[in-house]
């Protein structure tokens, strides 16, 4: 005979073999892990684990006062996996991996000496210039050098297009990062015919 | 296995519509409302419904009261709200159109006279 566990589903006491117990334990988790991160998930849980507690108090009666393996196996065929629950999933969007939180980077690709006023200007949605010429006025009154390098020290480079869309404030999604990736194979297919035809102008030169 | 597919997509379809005028029939409590989905062989599996029912309730379009149960946890028991009633007469206008078209479409027989 296995040990017999106690378990609170919603705030009653079940007693529960071991084994069985095991199974329900993960089942729950399992649960608590997929609508964890949906909108309403507490409430989904809670719903959910009542209907469980019912389901169980169905098959208990003064004989019977442990819940079996086979009841709980009962009881999750009938609720379903939560990958059986899949004909909700398409009224979320999929897409979006993680919401979009806006981050301070140095924007190194539009920089003119660290990137810490592009950084400051796609964190701010405002034109770098305003920053540039803040720094320069600042200068002035000696202040803003020190203030420069401190900043370029402290704030990180964009450097993974992740962390690029979070610069700017773009959702991380699957979409958005291709996005970005053919903006950039964009620009590298300009720097090469750039640099072709600028070989082709000194070879034509040569040539001459 | 794909048929499996096409079909939870149908009934996930017409699943809104249904719980809708369940409640509205008379207000329902959860296992109410799961055992005549089941009867009615719209629903596979019970958790399905949970989701849907937060989310409808969420969008305004159900309310609830909890209500002491003498045999086990406090129910809810679901009503329609004004919004509520209101999309349940368009997706049931809706529905009778649909299923309509497609009744005679799937109806239609070839023409074998030729």
């Amino acid at each position: 005979m296995n040990k017999i566990m106690n378990l609170n589903i919603g705030g009653i006491v079940f007693h529960v073999d071991e084994n069985a117990y095991k199974k329900l334990k993960n089942y729950l988790e399992e649960i608590n892990k997929h609508f964890k991160n949906t909108p309403g998930g507490d409430e989904i849980i809670n719903d959910i684990e009542s209907r469980i507690v019912e389901l169980f108090q169905q098959k208990l009666n003064s004989k019977k006062e442990v819940i079996s393996m086979e009841d709980v196996d009962d009881v999750i065929s009938v609720m379903g996996k939560p990958s059986d629950f899949e004909e909700e999933k398409d009224y979320s969007d999929p897409d979006v991996r993680q919401v979009g939180k806006k981050r301070l980077f140095r924007d190194i690709d539009n920089r003119m000496i660290g990137g810490v006023c592009s950084g400051l200007g796609a964190y701010f949605k405002l034109d770098t210039v305003w920053f540039r010429l803040a720094f320069v006025i600042a200068t002035l009154s000696g202040l803003s050098i020190l203030a420069y390098i401190i900043l370029w020290i402290i704030i990180p480079p964009a450097r993974t297009i992740s962390e690029k869309l979070e610069m700017q404030g773009d959702p991380v999604t699957v979409s958005n990062i291709e996005r970005s990736i053919r903006e950039e194979m964009g620009n590298l297919r300009d720097k090469i015919d750039d640099l072709a035809s600028q070989a082709r102008n000194q070879f034509r030169k040569k040539n001459y | 296995m794909k048929l499996e597919k096409t079909n939870a997509q149908m009934r996930k379809g017409v699943l809104e519509l249904c719980i809708l005028s369940i409640i509205s029939n008379k207000e329902a409590y959860t296992s109410n409302i799961l055992s005549d989905l089941k009867e009615a062989q719209l629903l596979v599996v019970e958790g399905t419904i949970y989701p849907l029912l937060t989310r409808l309730k969420n969008d305004g379009l159900l309310s609830y009261r909890w209500e002491e149960s003498t045999s086990g946890p406090p129910r809810k028991y679901f009503s329609l709200t004004e919004d509520g009633n209101n999309v349940l007469g368009s997706l049931k206008s809706n529905w009778v159109q649909l299923s309509d078209s497609v009744n005679s479409l799937i109806n239609l027989k070839p023409d074998n006279d030729e």
